[in-house]
């Protein structure tokens, strides 16, 4: 889970152009992308931001297996619109399965939120895997987000990394003394360890906490985002053109 | 289970929104009140914000629904820091999991705000209460806790899907079925998050019982 966190955070220091985008630039085009793929209703608009999204991973040579590995949870969740549309939504019945009715404008639907479940996913993906978490954080503060707020999301991230490590640490030492060798051995085992996982990270916690004191760290989230350069302005046109262009299919296009 | 950004309308959406942000602003300006006078808090309620994260973040397919379900680990925050503050903790983690596994969504956040952070929180902390109250053991009452707010959760977000996705059958019928569909895998994780919830507060007493000082642990 954490190693995870680790390979986005891998990414988005890597040296590719979305990554060196501003948060701010990014943060904005995505609010616009996600409003215009919730209130266009299109396919055709879903459709466009899903490619565009798809085609900017691969540019941004995203690796395919994080790609996969994110798109899951939404994709999982499309079919489930699918599948409840085409038994919810009343139209033309074109099959049954047990008890329920299939409809068909349910199933149309269903494609349609699917889709915009699948675009929305990606338009999160591209700026969750490129933006390291304290270049999101200056530029969320920028955006004047409350300072406690911004200071337990880095804290809660930072925990993440000591809770892998002990976890693993301790997890071993377990499997080592057959501490998992049936079910309510194992359950003992994982009370123990949730506890311990516990009392460890936090006092771990608690020494690093002090010492931070101790040489003068503040809570708040330090350091400032450069002004914006020609990357940043280019990358911010080109999403205004396409919202712009977006909001003409939706306006035109068919439904 | 987290919501998916694009699944409920952009109106639902802003509805969920509203209180969500209510509640966390809450939760907010006691937690900035709460670091100012003891700064030496923030270990515990990062530890804590974690673990929100991982435990929320384990899917476990529910069959035929074709989605996931999770425990949620805010009640277990809600015991230990209070609700408002565990409803903080939530909404930390869900826009984590939202940016960094795509699990969750930026215009569903509120939604899931409500139902995990806010639902998971206050539900588990009233059935801890009341356990207390009614002179159950600490162990007994961190394991109601941790089954109530789960499945109060599941009910929040079965609620929630209901509303977006009834079509032409009434809410009540789609509620009713989405949240039947969840319990076969449901049940045995809110037991499961009991049993967790249970043995994780009890060993803090055992060990550390100064964690708990202060905190809403004696009835």
């Amino acid at each position: 889970m954490t190693g995870a966190s680790r390979n986005d955070d891998g990414y988005a220091w890597g040296d590719s152009f979305l990554s060196r985008i501003d948060p701010r630039v990014k943060i904005a085009g995505v609010t616009g992308l996600l409003m215009v793929n919730l209130l266009a209703a299109s396919y055709l608009v879903s459709g466009v931001i899903a490619l565009a999204m798809a085609l900017l991973m691969i540019a941004g040579r995203i690796p395919y297996r994080r790609q996969l590995l994110m798109i899951a949870f939404p994709a999982t969740f499309a079919l489930f619109a699918i599948i409840s549309q085409t038994v919810f939504k009343g139209g033309e019945v074109f099959a049954a399965l047990g008890p329920f009715d299939l409809h068909l404008e349910g199933f149309f639907h269903g494609l349609y939120l699917s889709l915009r479940v699948i675009a929305g996913g990606l338009i999160v993906v591209v700026l969750g895997v490129t933006t390291p978490l304290n270049r999101l954080c200056l530029a969320l503060r920028w955006f004047r987000a409350p300072a406690t707020f911004i200071e337990i999301m880095q804290l809660t991230y930072r925990y993440l990394f000591d809770i892998h490590a002990e976890f693993s640490r301790m997890r071993e030492a377990q499997q080592a003394r057959l501490g998992w060798s049936s079910a309510r051995c194992g359950l003992a085992s994982s009370r123990l360890l949730g506890g311990s996982l516990f009392l460890r990270v936090y006092e771990r916690g608690l020494r690093s906490s002090e010492a931070m004191r101790c040489r003068g760290s503040g809570p708040v989230v330090n350091g400032a985002l450069s002004r914006p350069g020609r990357l940043d302005i280019l990358a911010g046109l080109a999403v205004a053109v396409f919202l712009g262009a977006l909001s003409l299919l939706a306006l035109g296009g068919p439904a | 289970m987290h919501i998916p950004e694009g699944l409920i309308p952009a109106q639902q959406a802003a509805a969920w929104y509203a209180p969500a942000a209510a509640f966390v602003g809450a939760g907010l300006v006691g937690l900035k009140r709460r670091l100012a006078i003891q700064p030496s808090a923030r270990p515990l309620i990062g530890l804590l914000g974690a673990f929100v994260f991982v435990i929320s973040l384990m899917p476990i397919p529910v069959p035929g629904l074709g989605t996931v379900s999770h425990p949620c680990g805010t009640p277990m925050a809600a015991i230990l820091l209070g609700p408002l503050t565990a409803t903080v903790l939530g909404s930390v983690a869900l826009l984590l999991q939202a940016l960094f596994f795509a699990h969750g969504g930026i215009t569903s956040w509120g939604a899931n705000i409500i139902s995990m952070a806010v639902g998971g929180s206050f539900a588990g902390f009233a059935a801890f209460r009341i356990s207390r109250r009614a002179g159950l053991g600490l162990g007994i009452s961190a394991g109601m806790a941790g089954f109530i707010g789960d499945l109060v959760t599941y009910g929040l977000t079965s609620l929630q899907l209901a509303l977006a996705l009834h079509g032409d059958e009434p809410v009540s019928y789609v509620w009713g079925a989405a949240f039947a569909s969840f319990l076969p895998t449901q049940v045995p994780l809110a037991i499961a998050e009991a049993l967790f919830t249970a043995g994780v507060v009890v060993f803090i007493a055992n060990q550390r019982a100064e964690i708990l000082e202060g905190v809403v642990v004696r009835p």
